[in-house]
């Protein structure tokens, strides 16, 4: 067997050997190559730091554990810069898999900051019905959630006292792994004027650059690439994360080495089989006139 | 001192990850194993989000502390719903759905219509300017965005000016996908990432 | 009956449609109102739509194991697994060396969610990886203008939008172009450009179309056209 069949009929389990080693491999060993942001992710990041101290942000985290590596790190990079510029964070979910998840990063993050639930932040929880809910934010936020995650009341929060619709919010983002960021720009964000930024995942980022392009959104965030910009950002304009102060998840940041040898290797493998597919073309051609 | 029962959990999460990536080298029992353990535990935990997010502090608390009994129309409502595995009740479904997909199409109309087709329409018919690489750029979406509406509209048949048109849809489309297909490698690579590290963190003890 | 079967439900998405149709052109507390009270309505609709989907699940698994089909065994792991979780999440006591609340942080229920459904989960999308790798391998060819197209668009963005694309971009030589410095390859300008104007371009061809027919579809519901909605039978 020559070089161009072996290619062309190469087993896949090599193939997938060498991306779970070039997976590994720069996890156990990392090169730290730089990482440089893209104007989507400064957007956002500039777009939250220019909101004056105490602004409210309301974040929704719609995504479950299928997208968390993507996700959860951007999740806790953006609770941390509010909370270092002490916005009020107004957070809730969409997803039904996502109250956990989303529990864990303001718990932690809070705490990290010595917040208070119910004044500094409110963790709204998960209600069913995307549109039924976005909607119903924009008359009242507490009538749509009574209650918060834990069960408590929310109308006599003391956030709830200044705050009372999505109007009320200086900024909306939406961290998001399906279509929500849709219903969030057409039941919120454009009725109600308020600014927006999104953070989804690489699958369906190249789907809202309409709305980025439209200026319907200040920024997108793609993936987990987006996550480790935005920690970038964070570490560049707050040295006290580089220093060890406050931790975030900074998990997307140790990911892009093996993202980046991983899609070298998938790039190199496209171009090699299209290579041989080429000769393995031309040789039947010629096989076919020679008979 | 790490709770005894964070490190219990570790080891079955790295064992239910290496049940579930055993997959790779075929379909198996482990595999299988894995999979309806799945699917037994998300949907128990749907129920519970469903129940304690939605029916308990939707239904039960309003009706307790407000006295608010409105909420047993929806309720009755959300019941007809769940009739529908009865074949001689389901068609009591068809009035919660009626409510459900009737109201709503009325309540999305007006807002897809000023939140997102005008807003979207405007951007592309905006006044050029900004510079030449700027104006090229609003030419080249203008061009893109009514070549693809045309290559999507099958009520004209795709031959001569028509034929063109579409065909160079076809290319800012084929781009399009281009862009979404390596968005979505990493997508993937990402999630394989997230694993990866975790496996590698629990053997680390960190 | 056949009124209640058939036009009754006509006659309840005719009247909910148009009523929340016209209350956004008249801006009261009347209308704000009667916006709050159906979406509340539909909030708990919704809760017990999820619940119908996770029922016909299970009495799938319960006839499996009934008719004893190939592979009932697995559905007993199925309903133990859903029986274990509601007991977690259901149970009137506390459960020793776990937090108190069903939900809270440290509770059996989320230490469940935390240890068995999170990595299955993320597992169970993360070995989608192998077989996209081993796909685009395989299977990505340049056999015509299109599909080379997509090959290119896809190559330059996987290349540009991580670090690696940054470093190969800074290696190569610089030239001058009305008083600006640029590389011969630079990924971060090609796939910003390749995202923001080809690509929002077709994708929002697409969302024009998909807007349009989400226009004409709510009026078909509303005047009774589309029906599916309704299912089978009579």
């Amino acid at each position: 067997m020559d070089f161009v069949t072996l290619i062309l009929n190469l087993d896949r389990k090599i193939i997938f050997g060498c991306v779970a080693l070039l997976v590994i491999w720069p996890l156990l060993v990392p090169i730290q190559m730089p990482i440089g942001t893209t104007p989507e992710v400064r957007s956002i990041f500039a777009a939250i730091d220019a909101l004056p101290n105490g602004s409210d942000v309301m974040i929704a985290a719609d995504y479950d554990p299928s997208s968390k590596p993507e996700l959860q790190p951007f999740t806790y990079s953006l609770l941390a810069h509010c909370f270092e510029k002490d916005h009020k964070v107004h957070i809730l979910t969409l997803w039904p898999g996502g109250p956990a998840l989303i529990q864990q990063a303001i718990e932690e993050v809070g705490a990290q900051y010595g917040k208070q639930s119910g004044t500094d932040y409110c963790f709204l929880g998960y209600k069913p019905g995307n549109a039924a809910v976005v909607g119903g934010l924009t008359n009242s936020i507490t009538g749509t959630y009574p209650t918060d995650f834990y069960n408590r009341p929310t109308a006599n929060m003391p956030i709830y006292q200044r705050v009372q619709r999505v109007k009320d919010c200086d900024y909306i983002v939406d961290i998001a792994a399906g279509a929500t960021v849709e219903v969030w720009i057409a039941f919120a964000s454009a009725p109600e004027n308020v600014p927006m930024s999104a953070a989804c995942t690489a699958v369906s980022a190249a789907g809202y650059y309409p709305y980025y392009q439209a200026g319907q959104l200040d920024g997108i965030s793609g993936g987990m690439k987006g996550s480790a910009e935005y920690d970038v950002l964070l570490m560049d304009k707050y040295p006290n994360f580089k220093n060890g102060g406050p931790r975030v998840a900074g998990n997307a940041v140790k990911g892009m080495d093996a993202q980046s040898a991983v899609h070298l290797f998938i790039v190199l493998s496209i171009i090699l089989a299209n290579i041989c597919y080429f000769i393995a073309n031309k040789r039947q051609r010629e096989e076919r006139r020679n008979a | 001192m790490i709770p005894v029962g964070e490190v219990i959990g570790t080891w079955i999460a790295v064992g239910l990850t290496l049940m579930m990536f055993s997959f790779i080298y075929r379909d198996n029992p482990a595999f299988k194993f894995g999979e309806h353990l799945y699917l037994g535990i998300s949907v128990g935990y749907y129920v519970n989000i469903q129940y304690w997010s939605t029916i308990y502090p939707l239904v039960f608390q309003e009706m307790q502390q407000h006295h608010n009994y409105w909420v047993l129309i929806p309720t009755m409502l959300g019941i007809f719903i769940l009739l529908r595995i009865i074949p001689s009740l389901s068609w009591l479904s068809r009035m919660s759905f009626a409510l459900y997909i009737g109201g709503f199409a009325g309540y999305s109309l007006p807002l897809i219509v000023h939140s997102l087709l005008l807003p979207q329409l405007s951007q592309t018919l905006q006044p050029y300017g900004g510079g030449v690489g700027p104006v090229i750029n609003q030419i080249l979406i203008l061009v893109a965005v009514f070549s693809t509406l045309i290559y999507f509209f099958f009520s004209l048949e795709h031959r001569k000016t028509v034929g063109v048109i579409s065909r160079l849809g076809i290319v800012f489309i084929m781009v399009s996908f281009g862009a979404s297909f390596g968005y979505t490698v990493m997508a993937r690579i990402s999630l394989l990432i997230g694993r990866f590290q975790f496996i590698i963190d629990s053997f680390r003890g960190q | 009956m056949i009124f209640l079967k058939r036009q009754l439900p006509i006659i309840i998405a005719f009247v909910a449609g148009i009523m929340m149709w016209i209350r956004y052109y008249i801006p009261s507390e009347v209308s704000t109102n009667l916006e709050d009270g159906y979406l509340e309505w539909v909030r708990i609709i919704v809760g017990f739509a999820a619940i119908l989907g996770i029922l016909s699940l299970l009495q799938h698994h319960m006839l499996k194991i009934r008719m004893k089909r190939p592979g009932f065994a697995f559905s007993y792991v199925t309903i133990a697994a859903f029986a274990m979780m509601m007991f977690a999440g259901f149970a009137p006591f506390n459960f020793p060396g776990f937090a108190e609340k069903n939900m809270e942080t440290g509770s059996l229920f989320n230490w469940l969610y935390e240890f068995t459904f999170i990595p299955m989960q993320a597992t169970m999308f993360s070995v989608l990886a192998f077989f996209i790798a081993s796909a685009a391998f395989r299977a990505f060819r340049a056999r015509s203008m299109e599909a080379t197209l997509l090959l290119v668009a896809a190559i330059i963005m996987m290349v540009g939008r991580v670090p690696i694309g940054d470093l190969i971009s800074n290696a190569t030589p610089t030239f001058m172009l009305f008083g600006n410095e640029y590389h011969f390859i630079d990924f971060e300008e090609w796939t910003g450009w390749l995202l923001n104007v080809p690509n929002a371009a077709a994708k929002r061809g697409i969302l024009l179309g998909v807007y349009l027919s989400q226009i004409a579809i709510s009026i078909r519901i509303i005047f009774g056209i589309e029906r599916t909605y309704m299912g089978g039978g009579d």
